[in-house]
């Protein structure tokens, strides 16, 4: 698409303090979800699951690759990139992440995230629902490592689990 | 309660789940059917359907394994009862590989139950990812989970760091120690010809110039002999502060020998290694000790030589301190505290 209006820029999050100088930065996790919810009810109504999953994924990605240049800064030691990222999730209120297994080399990651900003207290629905946190963490890792990774969740609050856990592959070429 | 009378009661159960169904009353025909199974079972001694059904789950919940002959058919044929007994078996199997460490398996169930060992596995596994990295030198690692193994963790963690800290210390503390001179505290002589030696091979593949400044004591064993150790050991110290205020940084110097230094100027033509030599000679000149009383006077003299970088004369850095000795040689000869500069292997030049 040539003539875009809507294109994401990391401006756009706009001068909070100015905006806000009462209510501040933070607002409650329920509108964060209702917004999320509701966006998935009306794009699986009009494009199907598989397509309402992938327009979440693709959104993550690019929210990923966003948080990786405007948020973490130009990292290149692996360690100092979990701890930044470690950090900067509690801080900002969006999960406990830690890692259970990273092989650099051949592109394999498997992360937990505990307290999900996404799923964690929903009832429990048979299905994993962090599609956006797949692709947050792909556009992580392909920021980081330069190549592209395909990030599936395998274990989810929404199936019972009480951890998010996700595998991250390096895509072959 | 007897035979016959449990024939009767049973016999107005029939009566009323025939009522229920002539009525079209589902509620009552279910309750009525479960009343006049679990009676029929009661008069043939078997156990209601109910405490059959709690039985079986026991067992497959607390026995390893529980044989299909032990499981009653009206409970075995059931397909929750069938999902329920595999599931609590995948369970199993994935504690038991907990239990022996294993934090590789993949366990498919899905509820509260298998997710909070799922949340074990994960802290297990991130724990394990955590050690690695302490393994590896990173002792910023800290567990903020698992209560008082958490303690135990960070704990060892800050100690791990703390011994390696000492241990990088002491180690430092020797090393310099082992390359130092205890008393002026400039580079012992093998280490200057490690670092000498170092910039020559610089110096020679980049085709750049250094000097090498020798410089002995004059009378020093007279100043020994006539005012003891004490005084010896301080003009020592004196003459190797003045050496090593008149360099830069990037010079390199060392106590060469008993009351003998020498310096290695880096990129410094002999011309102006020569006039830092003059520097040191008139400061050191300058110096004077009180001793009991009376002044003592110390100079040194010196020899500058130079390897050019344009051509290959030396070979090794010891050719070119040979050729500063050379010079403070004659120096010495030709009536001390002086700066002689080495000017082929046989002509030289105050």
């Amino acid at each position: 698409m040539s003539d875009r209006k809507y294109q994401f820029s990391w401006d756009l999050l706009g001068d909070i303090s100015l905006g806000r100088p009462n209510l501040g930065p933070t607002t409650r996790l329920e509108v964060y979800r209702l917004m999320q919810g509701t966006f998935r009810d009306v794009l699986e109504q009009r494009y199907g699951t598989e397509k309402a999953d992938e327009i979440f994924y693709e959104s993550g990605k690019l929210a990923g690759q966003h948080f990786y240049k405007n948020v973490l800064g130009d990292i290149s030691d692996y360690v100092q990139l979990i701890r930044s990222l470690q950090e900067s999730l509690e801080t900002m209120g969006i999960g406990i992440l830690r890692v259970e297994q990273s092989d650099l080399e051949n592109g394999f990651f498997v992360f937990s995230v505990e307290e999900d900003l996404d799923c964690s207290g929903l009832p429990e629905l048979n299905y994993e629902i962090c599609t956006y946190d797949e692709g947050f963490i792909a556009g992580l890792l392909e920021n980081f490592t330069g190549k592209n990774f395909r990030v599936k969740e395998v274990d989810c609050w929404c199936t019972g689990d009480r951890t998010c856990r996700f595998e991250a592959n390096v895509e072959k070429k | 309660m007897a035979f016959d009378s449990q024939k009767e009661s049973l016999s107005i159960k029939i009566d009323k789940l025939r009522e229920a169904i002539d009525g079209n009353n589902p509620e009552e025909v279910n309750t009525y059917a479960y009343q006049v199974f679990t009676d029929a079972l009661a008069m043939t001694g078997d156990k209601s359907p109910m405490e059959m059904a709690v039985k079986a789950v026991y067992d497959v919940i607390l026995q390893k394994q529980v044989k299909d002959q032990e499981i009653p058919g009206i409970v075995s044929s059931d397909k929750n009862f069938n999902k329920l007994r595999e599931d609590i078996g995948s369970i199993c199997e994935f504690m038991l590989a907990l239990a022996n460490g294993d934090l590789s398996q993949r366990l498919a169930t899905k509820g509260y139950l298998a997710g909070v060992l799922k949340m074990f596995q994960s802290h297990l596994r991130n724990l394990t990812w955590q050690t690695q990295m302490v393994s590896r030198g990173d002792f910023t690692q800290r567990v903020h989970f698992m209560g008082e193994f958490a303690k135990s963790f960070n704990l060892m963690v800050e100690q791990l760091d703390q011994a390696r800290k000492a241990q990088a210390e002491s180690e430092e503390k020797y090393r310099l120690l082992a390359i130092t001179d205890p008393l002026t505290g400039l580079p012992n002589r093998r280490h200057f010809f490690d670092v000498a030696t170092a910039e020559f091979t610089r110096a020679r593949r980049y085709e750049k110039p250094l000097s090498i400044i020798m410089t002995d004591i004059d009378h020093f064993k007279k100043i020994n002999d006539n005012h003891g150790h004490q005084i010896g050991d301080l003009v020592i110290q004196l003459v190797a502060e003045r050496l090593k205020k008149a360099l830069r940084e990037t010079d390199v110097s060392g106590r060469y020998g008993g009351e003998e230094f020498v310096a290695l100027l880096p990129e410094t033509s002999v011309r102006d290694a020569q006039a830092v030599a003059e520097r040191v000679r008139e400061s050191i000149e300058n110096i004077g000790i009180d001793a009991d009383g009376s002044l003592i006077n110390i100079t040194s003299s010196f020899g500058v030589s130079e390897y050019d970088g344009a051509n290959y004369k030396h070979q090794t850095i010891e050719e070119v301190i040979d050729d500063a000795d050379k010079a403070l040689y004659k120096a010495k000869n030709d009536g001390r505290n002086r700066v002689v500069v080495f000017n082929g292997s046989t002509t030289m030049k105050s």
